[in-house]
């Protein structure tokens, strides 16, 4: 019998190697490394963990763990979607990448970092998690940089934040250790929690530690940076639940998610009024994207099961908006030349479907009503304690902020002007997708309910987490 | 014959003393010197001295392992800048720009160019914030000695960590950037190896050494590239 988490390593380095060959054809590339991730994340959605089942033969038991270097991966309800949902969100990037290629290098290094991810979420050791997220980081610093001959700051800037943050994560897990030994003395412990107050706020992009996110999803090439900003945000996420999972007392005094809140409202803060004044679409869906982790920040350190609710309805929307946003921003980008306001001056009229694209997706990034970001940017608001007044007025000032900078864009878009030489069409394929993505947005931003009942589970297994620990905003 | 343990006993004039007064001159070194090469070679003494201070606290196989990783880091690094020429600092999003924004911005181009070897702060600047990373590494090291290590060892790691936050605070060149996050990186396995002594983790710690090399040497490639697709448009 095959152990799951051997297909869930395995799988993705092997088919980079092959697809590695294939990189020339976008169309084969395409279809190999988007097949691959779509089949992976059908075996997460649609397999139980306990019941083995049969391939060609082949005998696979998904939640069988394995032991390797001493360590143990296995996967756990919470694992499985997780994987099931970044292999989704892969899968349509990859797809995406087929009609506007970011790049030869995206398709095998795109694989190479799902197999990392799934090395970070599957081992059940929290150094070990953050070191396969470290090791990931300079594959996603080439897929971000994607060959172009372009600034290297974003790529450049993730690999930095990482690098110097992950050590300090190591470090934690070994004062963990220190003081497993003596449970009751409160001064060990305090190295560890401001540890990982500072390394799980670098990770989330909470400010201080915020550009490297920004610059993320403003400088990649727009067809990636869905993939990379909910694959980073999901891996985080879940090894930082596991973590509290299992070390309840490093959030037991409130001061890690406190921190986290308050670097979280003013990434927020800061995405929002910078994405008000920007000239360009790119470092627009950079600051909206800030803007929204820092949402999601907020709602995590709320540690209620609404909050928690909040986060993962947050993140699956997320993925939603950037790659529709994304989606169509390549396209344009493609066709324009460039992403700033002045390249895409009346572009709406030329490329009605990825203008549509980008907007919805951005719209829904900025929570705009019936569009899929909307109903978590308004439970959060509501979720405020009465004591948070001010946070629930500075979230929603942040939120009209991006807005304002997505209505901008729109006038940009649909701007009069005269006639441009001819502009080919939105490739069939991404039209498709597009119409697809659309359509799914605008379904849930009316039926959130469908993504609450299907995120209901994941809410229940961490509910003890929830019991052990204390609200920020008292 | 004699292994290579009996080899370095023979040399009795390396104390740790020396080993730490030698990793403030050559942190200073990479921090000061203008020329990338000499930078790295610089590097990689200060990877053997790192090697030779682990040598206290951890098996000599160990910190040769850690030394070589290091020493390859270096040569990644070497072969990038070397495939390419390391050239200077550019504006950001140079090629994405429109050409009435390149015009306006002909000057910046220029004076970028003619910053020849890539650094954009000047002498008496680097010196400057040297000297306050010094006072800073002294303070911390007095004030707030690490724990578990020895405190000779507890100084140098202290400023190695600060001496790498100023190499990349001053520079944007990736092949810089590289350096200064290798150095970061000596800095934490001081530290680290005093507490976790576990194989795998220092073997992990080890690859992700190369990665980065690996990515900050992609980078400097790109970045060169970059840098003569510019000369030869201003050529034409």
């Amino acid at each position: 019998m095959i152990a799951g988490p051997w297909v869930l390593v395995g799988v993705p380095l092997v088919a980079a190697s092959l697809v590695y060959l294939v990189r020339r054809w976008a169309f084969l590339g395409a279809l190999f490394s988007g097949g691959t991730a779509a089949v992976l994340a059908w075996l997460c959605f649609g397999t139980s963990l306990s019941e083995p089942v049969t391939f060609f033969g082949w005998s696979l038991s998904l939640g069988q763990p394995v032991a390797i270097l001493g360590r143990e991966l296995a996967l756990t309800f919470a694992g499985q979607r997780a994987l099931g949902f970044l292999f989704a969100v892969a899968a349509v990037s990859f797809l995406l990448a087929w009609p506007i290629s970011p790049g030869r290098s995206f398709f095998p290094l795109g694989l190479v970092l799902l197999c990392g991810w799934a090395a970070a979420i599957l081992i059940r050791h929290f150094a070990f998690a953050v070191v396969f997220l470290w090791l990931v980081s300079p594959v996603a610093t080439m897929v971000i940089q994607g060959g172009r001959l372009a600034s290297t700051r974003a790529a450049g800037r993730q690999m930095i934040i990482l690098t110097l943050v992950i050590p300090l994560l190591l470090m934690v897990s070994t004062w963990i250790d220190v003081r497993s030994v003596n449970p009751d003395d409160f001064m060990q412990a305090q190295p560890a929690i401001l540890l990982v107050a500072v390394g799980l706020a670098a990770l989330f992009a909470a400010f201080p530690f915020e550009g490297w996110a920004s610059a993320m999803a403003a400088g990649a090439q727009p067809g990636v940076v869905a993939l990379l900003v909910c694959g980073y945000q999901v891996v985080a996420l879940f090894v930082a639940l596991d973590l509290f999972h299992d070390q309840p007392w490093l959030i037991a005094d409130g001061q890690v998610l406190s921190l986290l809140a308050w670097g979280g409202l003013l990434a927020a803060a800061m995405g929002g009024c910078l994405a008000a004044v920007q000239r360009g679409f790119s470092s627009l869906l950079g600051y909206t994207v800030l803007n929204d982790l820092g949402g999601g920040l907020v709602a995590l350190a709320l540690v209620s099961e609404m909050g928690l609710t909040i986060t993962f309805l947050m993140v699956a929307a997320r993925a939603v908006g950037l790659l529709l946003a994304g989606a169509g921003l390549a396209v344009i980008r493609h066709r324009a030349g460039g992403t700033s306001f002045a390249n895409t001056l009346g572009m709406g009229r030329y490329l009605p479907l990825a203008t549509a694209g980008l907007l919805v997706g951005g719209f829904s990034l900025s929570g705009l009503p019936l569009t899929a970001g909307f109903a978590a940017r308004w439970v959060l608001l509501d979720q405020m304690p009465p004591a948070g007044g001010p946070w629930m007025w500075g979230l929603l000032l942040a939120n009209l902020g991006t807005l304002l900078g997505w209505l901008r864009g729109a006038r940009t878009l649909f701007a009069p002007v005269g006639d441009r030489p001819s502009i080919q069409r939105t490739p069939l394929i991404a039209g498709i997708l597009i119409v697809v993505l659309i359509a799914i947005c605008l379904w849930l931003g009316r039926h959130p309910d469908w993504l609450l009942r299907w995120l209901r589970p994941l809410v229940d297994d961490y509910a003890p987490l929830i019991a052990t620990s204390f609200r920020f905003v008292s | 014959m004699s292994n290579l343990a009996d080899i370095l006993n023979l040399l009795p004039a390396i104390t740790i003393s020396t080993a730490v007064v030698g990793m403030f001159v050559t942190a200073s070194l990479i921090i000061l010197l203008r020329e990338w090469s000499q930078a790295l070679l610089v590097l990689m003494i200060q990877y053997l001295l790192f090697a030779w201070l682990l040598t206290t606290v951890i098996p000599l196989p160990l910190a040769l392992i850690k030394a070589l990783a290091g020493a390859i880091a270096c040569v990644i690094l070497y072969w990038s800048a070397r495939r390419i020429g390391e050239l200077p600092a550019l504006p950001f999003e140079w090629v994405e720009l429109d050409e009435t924004t390149r015009r306006r911005r002909t000057v910046l181009r220029r004076k970028a160019l003619q910053a020849a070897t890539g650094f954009s702060m000047r002498m008496p600047f680097r010196v400057g914030a040297l000297s306050l990373a010094a006072l800073a590494t002294w303070g911390l090291a007095t004030r707030y000695p690490l724990p578990g290590i020895a405190p000779e060892m507890g100084l140098s790691c202290i400023w190695l960590a600060v001496a790498a936050l100023v190499l990349l605070a001053l520079t944007e060149s990736p092949l810089r950037i590289g350096m200064g996050l290798l150095t970061w990186l000596m800095a934490f396995e001081m530290f680290y190896v005093t507490w976790e002594r576990s194989l795998t983790v220092n073997g992990f710690l080890g690859i992700a050494t190369l990665f980065v090399a690996l990515g900050a040497g992609y980078l400097t490639s790109v970045r060169g590239a970059l840098s003569h697709a510019m000369i030869e448009d201003k050529k034409a």
